[in-house]
């Protein structure tokens, strides 16, 4: 949800670093024109000119699919869309309690509005791409003849898969947390349903016929004294003193940066503990973007309001080194906006607003547009 | 309780006739077809040469005026468009959005495809807005007011089958700091709201809070059969704030229940046959990595299909020991065989396809095997910072070379 957010510092870093990472041997295909097939949809990013990539999970893959929509809007709608499950359920066809929205995005070219659902529960859901515009119409995005390519990520070392028995039964699946698109790079978070060892990968787009990518381990220094493994839950390119860095908020919950560039084939990246949310408060989506000549982070999270944070104080932060206090949030100086509750997702409609995905109370959603604090 | 049929379709039969239209507005009735009409539903794939077996609801009391002669269907195919539409709530009540779905014609039958398969047990309202159109000008009037019928597939009675198959570690003596769940169904299961239906018991039967990671992006594999289910990392993780504040989920000396309820349904909308219960007790934390060279290992004789064994001193990942250990010959190649786990994923059996032939061969594991509190080989679940050098450079595989003779 979060590249409309650093299109401007994409510009100022340009074509650097990851350039090298053309090994990491994941297979992917050139720009071919045809029906997709979703198997599952799960997080979507948009890229430059329209581009929309999408996690199909269950095939492994992540698409790259040329929505066409490129006319250039300078301000989004005004949202205000109460039962958005149960409108996107009436028009698929089916009950409310079938529908399952994994991603809403805003195309940052168009300002249109995306949706990534799954209608049904079982193995047989059906996965479709839906717009919404700002009056609440639901629209099906045709992917009967679309443009597209697609990155596969490994599940199992494909290579060594055998039959008879071995692995045959290969149940693992990667799912795809986020992703963000930033310098001609798409960067995938994932999680593993076997090994705890998490990874981000940075695939370069245009995907290349042999795609690249490079599978990049992630530790987190816990207080000075120990570093584990830690799964990205959301994260999202911020301009730190002049350079990208990630933001990245780990499943279990520190928030931590690390520059761009450290993502380097084969790397272990160690990220500075710049906040740590409380207990029983699990991250869920991010954003940056700049008013009054400041940049932010807007982060939310399950258990509080949207946690704002200026991009000053993380280039200043030290980080976390001492046990942090008995508090809800410890870290950086951050503010609670305590109204904006219940975001499920979120994301920049233009630069005044923010679209957001919220649950009320009872579980029905309602898709909004908010004006940025 | 939704039972969706693979393919199912709502039908507008308009049978032509030249008889004569009541309506006061018509004129020059030659320029027209009145179409009388009847509402069919029917699932696609028994019977009918396109698949299509129809059976009728009331056709009664109405008609819809269309077309005309020799029917241009591709020409009028807009104004077909809004001649049918099916709503899942009463559109004569609230504002409700039409499901996705086209109107497509023929020679006798005008039909309503569905753009996904309807559901059983919701009720469908269809709109059927009767027009005329001029033969010259295709043009469309409004004849009558619109006619709703309603339809709802029945549900198909369906007995429960599922049921959790296995859950894994298998075994009832748990370490405190347990990463993990594997939870085995019987038949695929339905997604989405998984954490409503997991619950962990503490022995004075009280819940414990949040003790997993609920992920919106539930881990589950392809087929929705196993759910992997973590337990909240940050509660595990030595000085963060949860595991500060709330500490470990498990206690070492204690017992707990991992209880399933039976409600969570399956993909067919079912609830299990029964609900489960795995009554474990907790022991101190593990944080020792699993060493290769602490395993005890059985090689086969040459000229048989006896088993390689190897035993663990303690349990490892159910799911990475199917996955991670190969057996390579001399030249590398992949040995094909079978894999079983068994004393509770302490012992891992490979028996291959063809006979063992005499010579060097050997066992590849890749280094993110893991015990089940996240030690992999590579290294421990969370490390001293010190230490951790001389981890990040460890090798992805290992190999423990044997000889057939």
């Amino acid at each position: 949800m979060k590249i409309i957010t650093i299109r401007s510092i994409c510009v100022m870093v340009a074509s650097l670093m990851l350039a090298s990472l053309s090994q990491a041997a994941h297979h992917g295909n050139a720009s071919k024109k045809g029906s997709v097939e979703l198997s599952s949809s799960g997080s979507l990013a948009f890229g430059p000119e329209g581009v929309l990539f999408l996690a199909d999970q269950k095939n492994a893959r992540i698409l790259a699919i040329k929505t066409g929509d490129t006319k250039v809007a300078n301000r989004g709608g005004t949202y205000k869309i109460n039962d958005i499950d149960a409108k996107v359920a009436a028009a698929l066809g089916t009950s409310p309690d079938q529908i399952l929205i994994s991603d809403v995005v805003v195309n940052p070219t168009s300002r249109n509005v995306y949706m990534s659902v799954s209608r049904g529960k079982g193995a047989d859901a059906q996965a479709v791409i839906l717009t919404v515009n700002a009056k609440g119409k639901i629209d099906l995005f045709d992917l009967s003849n679309v443009s597209y390519s697609e990155a596969i990520i490994p599940n199992a070392p494909e290579d060594k898969i055998t039959g008879e028995g071995r692995r045959a039964s290969n149940k693992r699946m990667s799912v795809v947390t986020d992703m963000s698109y930033v310098n001609e790079q798409l960067v995938v978070a994932g999680l593993s349903n076997e090994e705890f060892a998490s990874t981000l990968r940075a695939i370069p787009y245009p995907f290349k016929k042999v795609n690249a990518g490079a599978s990049i381990e992630i530790y987190h220094g816990n207080h000075g004294k120990y570093e584990t493994h830690s799964p990205v839950r959301t994260f999202v390119p911020f301009d730190i003193g002049g350079d990208v860095h990630v933001v990245a908020a780990y499943t279990c919950t520190p928030l931590v940066t690390f520059p761009l560039s450290d993502l380097k084939p084969k790397a272990h990246v160690m990220g500075k503990t710049i906040a740590e949310l409380g207990n029983r408060n699990r991250p869920l989506d991010m954003v940056v973007y700049s008013k009054a000549g400041s940049n932010y982070l807007l982060m939310a999270n399950s258990a509080r309001g949207i946690m704002k944070v200026e991009a000053m104080s993380l280039d200043s932060f030290d980080g976390i080194v001492a046990k942090v206090p008995n508090q809800e949030i410890a870290g950086v100086p951050y503010k609670t906006i305590e109204d904006w509750t219940g975001i499920m997702q979120l994301d920049l409609l233009d630069p005044e607003n923010a679209l957001v995905l919220q649950q009320k109370e009872g579980g029905s959603m309602n898709l909004m547009s908010i004006g940025l604090p | 309780m939704r039972q969706t049929f693979r393919l199912f379709c709502c039908i507008l039969f308009l049978c032509p006739c030249l008889s004569t239209l009541t309506g006061n507005e018509i004129e020059d009735t030659e320029e027209y077809f009145r179409l009388d009409y009847s509402i069919a539903a029917m699932p696609v794939g028994e019977g009918h040469p396109d698949g299509i077996l129809p059976f009728f609801h009331s056709a009664d009391n109405g008609f819809v005026n269309v077309i005309l002669r020799d029917p241009d269907f591709e020409q009028i195919s807009d104004l077909l468009q809004s001649c049918v539409r099916v709503y899942t709530r009463d559109p004569r009540v609230e504002e409700v959005q039409p499901v996705f779905g086209e109107v497509v014609a023929s020679e006798s039958s005008l039909m309503f495809i569905p753009r996904f398969p309807l559901s059983s047990g919701v009720e469908y309202y269809i709109e059927c807005a009767p027009f005329i159109a001029s033969a010259e000008t295709w043009r469309s009037k409004t004849y009558t007011e619109n006619f709703y019928y309603t339809l709802q597939l029945p549900e198909e009675n369906l007995e429960p089958t599922a049921t959790v198959s296995a859950v894994y570690p298998s075994r009832s003596e748990l370490p405190e700091n347990l990463l993990k769940f594997y939870i085995h169904f019987s038949h695929p299961m339905s997604v989405g709201k998984v954490y409503d239906y997991i619950h962990l018991i503490d022995e004075e039967g009280k819940e414990v809070e949040l003790p997993f990671l609920e992920l919106g992006e539930e881990l589950w594999d392809y087929d929705s059969q196993r759910l992997t289910l973590l337990f909240d990392p940050g509660r595990i993780k030595t000085g963060l704030v949860p595991n500060i504040q709330e500490g470990l989920a498990l206690h070492a000396g204690r017992s707990y229940t991992l209880k399933i309820d039976g409600d969570w349904e399956d993909a067919q909308g079912q609830p299990m046959i029964d609900g489960f219960e795995k009554v474990f007790g907790v022991t101190t934390g593990d944080t020792v990595s699993p060493n290769p060279y602490n395993w005890k290992k059985t090689w086969p004789s040459a000229g048989t299909k006896e088993p390689i064994v190897l035993t663990f001193p303690e349990s490892l990942d159910e799911a990475l020991l199917q996955r991670v250990l190969i057996v390579q010959n001399k030249y590398t190649q992949i040995m094909n065989g079978t894999v079983k786990v068994s004393d509770h994923e302490t012992r891992w059996e490979f028996t291959p396809s063809v006979n063992w032939q005499p010579g060097k061969y050997r066992l590849e594991i890749e280094t993110i095997l893991e015990d089940v509190a996240g030690n992999s080989i590579a290294r421990p679940f969370e490390l001293e910072k010190t230490e951790s050098e001389n981890y990040r450079a460890g090798p992805e595989v290992v190999h423990l070379n044997f000889e057939i003779q």
